[in-house]
């Protein structure tokens, strides 16, 4: 909690940048995702597009923009900016865990994603903005956030495993950016997954990155039959990344030489 | 028990090596020459509790290895460690409770926060009980007279105001082991000195062993009663300061006073003086250590001397004549 709470404490501390992220970034986002999204209506001329109307699909988008922060946290590039400069000398002579602390700084940008997703959905529902059809309650919500929580944890053991690549390579940026780039195209903050090919869609079944943005998303627009199971999937899926990124970490450190210092 | 003690350590690393110019760079995307270079090769040493031990040498000589193998940041290629009785690269917790490394080149604060909320941090990473964590930091700040700066953002303070936060940083859990490399690099005299006069202090009252490499002679004289001198990897001496001065200084310096001034044709019986003064009143030399008593003799005999001094050979002087092999 004090490592949330310092890294909290490091984001406030640039007003300018905070409050650019905070209001500009999410606005440009939603807006962009908006003006295609209603552009793909208007030359469908359909009310409804694979199962979506317009308007549930302005509430997918919103709720993708956030919970696509929330899940990416503090996003690319620090745990391999680590080992390249020499901070990650840092983990190695303090008593701690470099994993439960990487993963503290990162859920810092996860926990005030989350305060947006909810002042949302705060106001969508004090002005009553939300679609007649939609299933959207605090009780999906919750279920959803909960989904996040686990999720953004596979997202950073998934990058570390990708970033230690930075041991052997010096710069892993590139990797790290590809990885970022399919889940957010795979993920769903794009596009809702529902909406691939059924053999796209199968395929997908075979990788985290559908449990990661768009199954907390069904969840909080109210599909809740699926949490046992997304949830009981993405403890498999940490388990996994996790031997992975320690047998990564464990392997690369042998290597590491604390260039910089 | 030695707090410290290893036997054969050496450490060898594959650099990648590159000619110059775009044909080469377009070759390395394709194969990359290894040179293998040995950083450390077959040292062995061991030092006591509550013993400062300065580490000495040229750019390149191995000194930091030494230091990030002990704080466990590196393994070893070979040989033996042993620290208050760990491996460091095991990288135990209770090894890391006991343990600090200070380096001069590198921050270990964090750049974005105030001094203080570092040290908070800190305080739960090495769980230091709220009282004694007060009254230490109390202490150390007023001993380096940074207690105004606590609430600034560490990224604003100068480089000497920044080294005295690190010290605060690395020493709060009062660790029985510290790695100093290269401390003072970068600051200016006065805060040399400060950080100089904090580290003898520190280590009269709490007595940890510490491990100081350092660039700077004065650091060394001021510090340490036993020098090691690394020279490409291998130490090539061992030992009290003072006998390494006294078996490596080749020559002494007389600095004359006269009550009649010399001429330049004066000096003709004396050929190892250095330099004259304009008016002829003061007279330098430079003699071989072992004709030092003749050389005075001819001095007071062949001139009028009303001041005299013999000083030892520049400090630097000796310890770059060792590092070199000279």
């Amino acid at each position: 909690m004090i490592v949330l709470a310092a890294e909290l404490k490091r984001l406030f501390a640039y007003r300018v940048q905070f409050w650019f992220e905070l209001v500009v970034s999410s606005l440009v986002s939603l807006g962009v995702a908006l003006i295609v999204w209603r552009a793909v209506f208007e030359a469908a001329g359909d009310r409804v597009i694979q199962g979506y109307t317009f308007e549930q699909m302005i509430i997918y988008v919103v709720i993708a923009t956030f919970i696509g922060q929330a899940v990416r946290g503090s996003g690319t590039g620090t745990f391999a900016r680590d080992i390249y400069d020499g901070a990650y000398t840092r983990y190695l002579i303090y008593p701690l865990s470099v994993y439960s602390y990487k993963f503290a700084t990162f859920f810092a940008r996860t926990a005030i994603a989350i305060g947006q997703l909810l002042l949302v959905f705060f106001v969508m529902y004090l002005f009553n903005l939300f679609p007649n059809d939609s299933s959207v309650t605090p009780f999906t919500v919750l279920l959803g956030l909960i989904v996040v929580v686990l999720a953004s944890w596979v997202y950073f053991l998934m990058l570390v495993t990708v970033e230690s690549v930075a041991f052997w390579a010096d710069q892993a940026w590139s990797m790290s950016v590809m990885m970022n780039v399919c889940i957010v195209f795979f993920g769903g903050k794009l596009i809702p997954v529902d909406m691939f090919p059924d053999w796209l869609q199968t395929a997908l079944n075979f990788s985290p990155f559908p449990l990661l943005i768009f199954a907390p998303i069904k969840i909080m627009q109210g599909d809740i039959s699926s949490f046992l199971f997304v949830v009981s999937t993405l403890f498999g899926w940490s388990l996994l990344t996790l031997l992975v990124a320690r047998f990564a970490v464990r392997r690369g450190t042998l290597r590491y030489s604390g260039v910089g210092i | 028990m030695s707090y410290i003690e290893f036997t054969d350590l050496t450490k060898i690393f594959h650099v990648h090596q590159k000619e110059a110019g775009l044909k080469s760079s377009v070759k390395a995307l394709f194969s990359r020459n290894l040179r293998e270079v040995r950083a450390l090769d077959g040292v062995s040493a061991r030092i006591e509790p509550g013993e400062l031990v300065g580490l000495v040498g040229a750019n390149g000589a191995g000194k930091t290895t030494i230091s990030k193998i002990l704080a466990g940041v590196i393994h070893p290629t070979a040989g033996e460690v042993s620290v208050l009785g760990f491996q460091p690269w095991k990288r135990e917790n209770e090894y890391k409770l006991q343990i600090s490394l200070i380096m001069g080149q590198k921050n270990q604060l964090w750049w974005d926060l105030p001094a203080a909320d570092c040290f908070l941090l800190l305080k739960e990473i090495y769980q230091i009980p709220s009282k004694e964590y007060q009254s230490r930091l109390d202490e150390l700040a007023e001993i380096l007279d940074v207690t105004s700066l606590l609430r600034t953002q560490v990224r604003r303070l100068s480089l000497g105001e920044r080294m005295k936060m690190e010290l605060i940083a690395a020493l709060l859990h009062r660790p029985r082991v510290v790695y100093l490399d290269e401390p003072t690099i970068g600051l200016d005299i006065s805060a040399q000195r400060a950080v100089r006069e904090f580290l003898k202090r520190y280590q009269r009252d709490y007595q940890p062993m510490m491990l100081l490499t350092s660039h700077y002679m004065q650091d060394i004289q001021s510090l340490c009663e036993r020098v090691i001198v690394i020279r490409q990897g291998k130490f090539v001496y061992d030992g009290p300061l003072q006998k390494l001065l006294d078996n490596y200084a080749h020559t002494r310096r007389i600095r004359a006073s006269l009550s009649t001034p010399c001429v330049e044709s004066d000096l003709s019986r004396l050929p190892f003086v250095m330099s004259r003064s304009q008016d002829g009143y003061e007279l330098s030399m430079q003699v071989d250590k072992s004709a030092l008593s003749e050389s005075v003799a001819t001095l007071l005999s062949k001139f009028d001397v009303s001041d005299l001094n013999v000083e030892g050979e520049d400090v630097s002087t000796i310890i770059e004549r060792v590092m070199h092999g000279n």
